[in-house]
Parts: C-alpha cells; structure tokens; sequence
C-alpha cells in the first residue's frame, strides 16, 4: 500500500490524500464495526449474559491460536485470501475518491490478504462482545490504526517509497512475532479483567 | 532520532486514543468495563499499527 499511495501522493495535495485515506480507513472500521455490532447485539439478545461467557472463552482461544500460528509455533496453513486493494481504483473512481477508498477498503479488515491470524480475531471479538458502542470502538481504532501506519510510512519516506516498502518488508517477520507475542499477552489480560 | 520521535508520537498517540475510546465505549457497557474494552481497542491498535505493509 505504501508503494502504490506513496507516488499518488505527489500527483495531488498531500496532506489531502493522506486526509482521505485516514478517513477511509476509519469509514471502514466504523462500517464493519455497526454491521458485527449489530448481529452481536442481536446475539445477545437471543442468549442473554451466556454470551460474556462465549466471549471469556473463544476469544482468548482464539488469540492463543492466532498467536501460536504467527510466532510459528503451530504450523498449520494460515486462514487468509489472495485479493488486495484494486490497484485502480484512483484512475476508475478519480484520484482523491480511488485513495478514500483504498483506505476504506483496508478498514474493512477481512476483504484483503489477512497478513496475521491474529488479525482475525478483531472482528471476532468485535462480534462476541454483543454490544454496538464496543464492536465500533475496536473495528474502527483497527481501520484508523492501518490508515495511520500507511501515513506514516509514506511521511517518513521522503519520495524513496520502494526502499520503505523492502524495509517494511525486511520487518514483516518480526512484526508478524511481535503481533502473535502481542497477541498472547491480551489473551492473557481479558481472561484476569 | 527523527523517525524514533515520529514512531514514538504515533505510538503515543495510538495510546491515548485507546484509552479515551475504551472510557467512552466501556461507559456505555458497564458489564463490560473499560479495561475489556481497552484491551480489545489496543489489540485493534497493535493489528493495525503492524499492517502497513499489506495490500
């Protein structure tokens, strides 16, 4: 993403473009959010306070699984898919709507390649937690946070995008350790609190 | 020292707006408490703050 935003950039306003893809990821946080609130809400609904216990149990299992497959403990074939972000969508859509969507659909979380399992468990959770108010608060701070991270990488990169993206590149694997550490220690803090 | 400041800022940042979203969302669930919801927000943050290599 950054060697595809990073050059766009330049084309138009700055500070604009990198605007509308924070926007966009946020958009795309808040509308997965609203949508996995909504069913959790409708889930709690049909079974009640039972659903606080699911959550103390599947979503902690989960991050341990998630965690276990990206530090590369567990070898097992990791759940992801092959689509990435239309390529042009600044040139179909038009610049600056191509660029909000670009982070809109990286917001969404679940329709690009899923870097991390741990990944997964953000909706996950955002569905278990049965509640409207939370499901929008973690799906959004994700679609923010990715939307974030772009705009600094390509803030940081001073017109040399291809050398932050094999920098970012060279990382991949210890971020993916860093996630799955990360991981652990929150499956570890939901089951305390 | 520059990119360390700007990673820290983000980080930082990231930080604070966990903990204001955890307090706002966790008002409106008491069940679930800010510190569940705070939890679940800086797992968002770390996800996502790790993916911007991803397309």
């Amino acid at each position: 993403m950054v060697g595809q935003i990073g050059p766009l950039v330049q084309v138009g306003r700055r500070n604009t473009a990198l605007v509308l893809h924070v926007l966009g990821g946020i958009a795309g946080g808040l509308t997965i959010g609203v949508v996995l609130g909504f069913f959790g809400v409708l889930l709690r609904a049909a079974i009640g306070d039972t659903l606080d216990t699911v959550f103390v149990i599947v979503v902690p299992s989960a991050l341990i699984y998630a965690a276990l497959v990206d530090l590369g403990i567990l070898p097992v074939r990791s759940l992801t898919w092959v689509r990435q972000t239309p390529g042009d969508w600044p040139c179909s859509l038009g610049h600056y709507p191509g660029i909000f969507a670009w982070g809109f659909d990286l917001g969404l979380g679940v329709t690009t390649r899923i870097p991390y399992q741990t990944l997964l468990v953000v909706p996950l959770s955002a569905f278990l937690v049965g509640d409207l108010g939370t499901a929008v608060a973690v799906t959004t701070a994700y679609g923010a946070a990715r939307a974030l991270a772009v705009v600094a990488a390509v803030a940081a990169a001073t017109e040399d995008y291809s050398a932050v993206c094999d920098a970012i590149s060279e990382r991949v694997l210890t971020l993916k350790k860093l996630v799955g550490a990360s991981a652990l220690v929150i499956a570890a803090l939901i089951v305390i609190s | 020292m520059v990119r360390t400041a700007r990673v820290g800022g983000l980080v930082g940042l990231a930080g604070a707006f966990g903990i204001v979203v955890a307090m706002l969302a966790g008002q409106t669930n008491p069940s679930l408490g800010v510190p569940t919801v705070f939890v679940l927000v800086s797992l968002s943050l770390v996800v996502g703050l790790s993916t911007a290599a991803s397309p």
